[in-house]
């Protein structure tokens, strides 16, 4: 009797370790991979514009085009997103107490942002934390394409400004988003059959009609962005379904998981970059 | 219809009466004909609608649908409100054939490792 104890209690210990095993190199597989990722895309974009530093990635297309950067560098002396910072931090102080609470380090946390969340199993983005804090404390959730929580979340980027992005993919659910938003970014859809990659990978930095295309690297540093395109500031999911709709695909949801895991993808490859939005684009 | 009567050997009123019963019968056929061609075309607009629906449902569950596909769709059932099912039928086809379009396109998408460029392998 006690021998089938102690065999059952050594083949419980043999289970346990077998599993923590599995777990250690699939997490360390999982970090492989997306490591390599980020290697490959970042030398990517430095061996093909040799003469930008890597920092500077983090400016968009403004550091490819030196003409779009005068221009764009005379905007951000008297910025149009001023107001938008100093009405996020009203909207923040309003709630100081329930924000301090969901980000302890807050309000400069966007760097960590989008986050794999374990117990929702979802990617997080800081606008979706906003709200999950929000409706956790009995408070109305915002609508994602509205200005309070754009103008929020442009107090909480100025904020975190120069913090440079640490995104974590922290186990196999996690890299499976990250693995859906990477497909995401290199699947042809709509009438025009164009991938993401056609434009801001292949072609970055040439020109469509009087823009030029700004390179992956460094396309989620700035958000939210005023865009005069729009007249109004507008967070990374909008301009998300404005290229969808460009290629004559039928855009997602802003905050959708599709949208959420391409986020994941795209910010994550962004690591060791420093965030500077809000900012201005065209 | 100036040639078919002079062709005729006929006089007064026996032309006359062969030249009304003409008339009315292209008119009987016309009514008849086009009566026929609006309902053909109504028929083949009903099933072409379900048919359209249906795909660009698939399509919008399965994430491949295009932009312009529901709109065409919409302007066909305005088109059809006011019975201009022709030019609904067109536009039905060419949203049938976005659909089919897609679809090729999303199965032709479905591989991760086959999507990624050289610079990523």
């Amino acid at each position: 009797m006690w021998r089938l104890v102690i065999r059952s209690q050594k083949m419980i210990q043999y289970f346990i370790s077998i599993t923590l095993l599995i777990l250690v190199i699939n997490h360390s597989h999982a970090d492989e991979e997306t490591m390599a990722d980020i290697i490959k895309i970042q030398s990517y974009f430095t061996e093909k514009f040799p003469d930008v530093a890597f920092e500077d990635f983090s400016n968009g297309v403004y550091a490819l085009d030196s003409i779009a950067r005068q221009n764009w560098e005379a905007l951000e002396e008297f910025p149009p997103y001023e107001v938008n910072i100093d009405t996020g931090e009203t909207l923040w102080e309003q709630h100081a107490d329930i924000y301090e609470q969901c980000f302890p380090n807050g309000p400069g946390v966007k760097h960590n942002y989008p986050l794999w969340n374990s117990t929702l199993e979802t990617v997080v983005t800081l606008a979706m934390a906003i709200n999950l804090c929000r409706e956790e404390h009995e408070l109305i959730a915002y609508d994602y394409m509205q200005a309070d929580i754009n103008n929020l979340l442009a107090y909480m980027a100025f904020q975190s400004r120069g913090k440079v992005i640490a995104i974590e993919i922290p186990n196999q659910q996690a890299k499976q988003a990250y693995l859906a938003g990477k497909k995401f970014y290199f699947t042809r859809r709509g009438q025009l059959n164009f991938a993401c990659q056609h434009c801001h990978f292949d072609n970055a930095g040439k020109r469509l009609r009087s823009e030029s295309l700004g390179p992956a690297l460094g396309q989620t540093t700035s958000w939210p962005t005023y865009r005069n395109k729009w007249g109004a500031l507008g967070p990374l999911h909008r301009r998300y379904i404005g290229c969808n709709k460009q290629v004559r695909a039928e855009p997602f949801a802003a905050q959708s998981i599709q949208y959420r895991n391409l986020e994941y993808f795209h910010t994550h490859m962004n690591n060791g970059l420093a965030i500077n939005g809000p900012s201005v684009r065209r | 219809m100036a040639l078919l009567l002079m062709a005729l050997p006929l006089e007064g009123k026996v032309m006359i009466f062969h030249f009304t019963s003409i008339i009315k019968l292209i008119l009987l056929l016309y009514v008849c004909l086009s009566s026929f061609a609006a309902e053909t075309a109504q028929g083949e607009y009903e099933s072409l609608l379900m048919q359209v629906e249906q795909q660009h449902k698939h399509a919008r569950q399965k994430h491949y649908a295009w932009r312009d596909t529901g709109k065409k769709i919409n302007k066909a059932k305005k088109l059809a409100a006011q019975s201009e099912f022709a030019q609904a039928n067109v536009l039905l086809y060419k949203a049938l054939q976005e659909c089919e379009i897609a679809k090729k396109q999303s199965e032709s998408q479905s591989q991760l490792s086959k999507l990624l460029p050289y610079y990523l392998n």
